[in-house]
């Protein structure tokens, strides 16, 4: 890194730097972006924000996921698939844990107290 | 006067280099500076990242939706704020026009630069319509010779000479010690001169376009 032991950076300051203020012609501007917009917009300057194309997820971040098969009777699987449906058409997984959750089972498998 | 955006709708053209030069050389010379990067390469905030000890303020994240008020804010507190947008026709590029004191418009001594360059102004040319105010803008020559300049070099200038263009005389010239400003992350006045050939001749060619700069913002304030 050079020192400039010379000052020649502050030597070759422009003359009327220090009046120059804050401040600008576009800051008041009442203009609405929509028509600023349109104005770009007839030769080629248009939007590239992709922003209101990004899929928004639509269910809640899973961690891991495993499988879970299992046979039950007719009857009682008819009764929770409708329980799903009911709720707001909850995936199976999550109609358990809406279920879970009303029982007050914890992460250990046991029912609060 | 103190909004300054860097514009050309073709990428390559000099528009980060001519803003890092351009803010890093006043902040250093005591000039209060925030450098907005719209670029989304974000080639400045990346520069921010070294260990420069240059007062510039560099602000990065800006989309269509903040790049207005970004720039409000700024220009409320800081004597120049300069925008390097990014390399293509784009609504942040319109938007950042609209707020302008002055459009700096880089270009390299090529048909394609200048024919890219003729976009930026018709842009201002619309927005100046539609705001109902004079949106002022100049061209500036980047990565020309510091020796003797080439024909097609010549041939260009003359060409937007007689489309009575408003250009800087200085032109940013090809140098070392611009390309060094990205590596090493530091400012003109930072950079080891025995590291880095022609620092000297960059400052000097720096603190020439900043003198022509000043120069043409206290005349207009003055008009």
């Amino acid at each position: 890194m050079s020192k400039d032991n010379f000052g020649f950076g502050t030597a070759r300051r422009p003359a009327g730097l220090d009046r120059i203020k804050p401040g600008g012609a576009g800051l008041e501007q009442q203009t609405p972006v929509k028509d600023i917009d349109r104005a770009g917009e007839a030769i080629g300057f248009t939007s590239r924000d992709t922003s209101e194309y990004d899929i928004v997820p639509t269910r809640r971040t899973l961690g891991p996921t495993t499988a879970m098969n299992m046979r039950a009777p007719i009857a009682m699987r008819n009764r929770f698939v409708e329980f799903c449906r009911l709720e707001g058409r909850l995936s199976y997984w999550e109609g358990i844990e809406r279920m879970m959750d009303e029982l007050g089972i914890d992460q250990s498998g046991r029912r609060k107290r | 006067m103190p909004v300054i955006v860097v514009a050309n709708p073709k990428g390559g053209a000099g528009k980060s280099t001519t803003t890092l030069v351009l803010g890093t050389t006043i902040a250093d010379q005591g000039g209060t500076v925030t450098i907005i990067d719209a670029d989304p390469n974000r080639p400045i905030v990346d520069w921010k990242t070294g260990e420069s000890q240059c007062p510039v303020k560099v602000i990065g994240d800006i989309t269509e939706q903040n790049i207005i008020e970004t720039i409000k804010e700024e220009a409320k507190r800081q004597q120049f704020v300069f925008v390097d947008l990014e390399g293509t026709a784009s609504r942040l590029s319109s938007r950042a026009i609209s707020r302008a004191d002055l459009v700096v418009i880089p270009i390299q001594a090529s048909a394609v630069d200048a024919r890219q360059a003729s976009r930026a102004v018709q842009l201002i040319s619309e927005e100046e319509q539609m705001l109902d105010r004079l949106i002022p803008f100049r061209v500036l020559f980047t990565r020309t010779s510091s020796l003797i300049p080439t024909k097609i070099e010549t041939d260009i200038v003359k060409g937007l000479r007689g489309a009575e263009l408003p250009m800087f005389t200085a032109h940013l010239n090809e140098r070392q010690a611009y390309k060094a400003l990205f590596v090493a992350r530091l400012s003109l006045r930072e950079l080891s001169t025995s590291d880095v050939n022609g620092v000297a001749g960059a400052q000097k060619n720096a603190a020439e376009i900043v003198e022509e700069l000043v120069s043409y913002i206290l005349e207009t304030e003055a008009a």
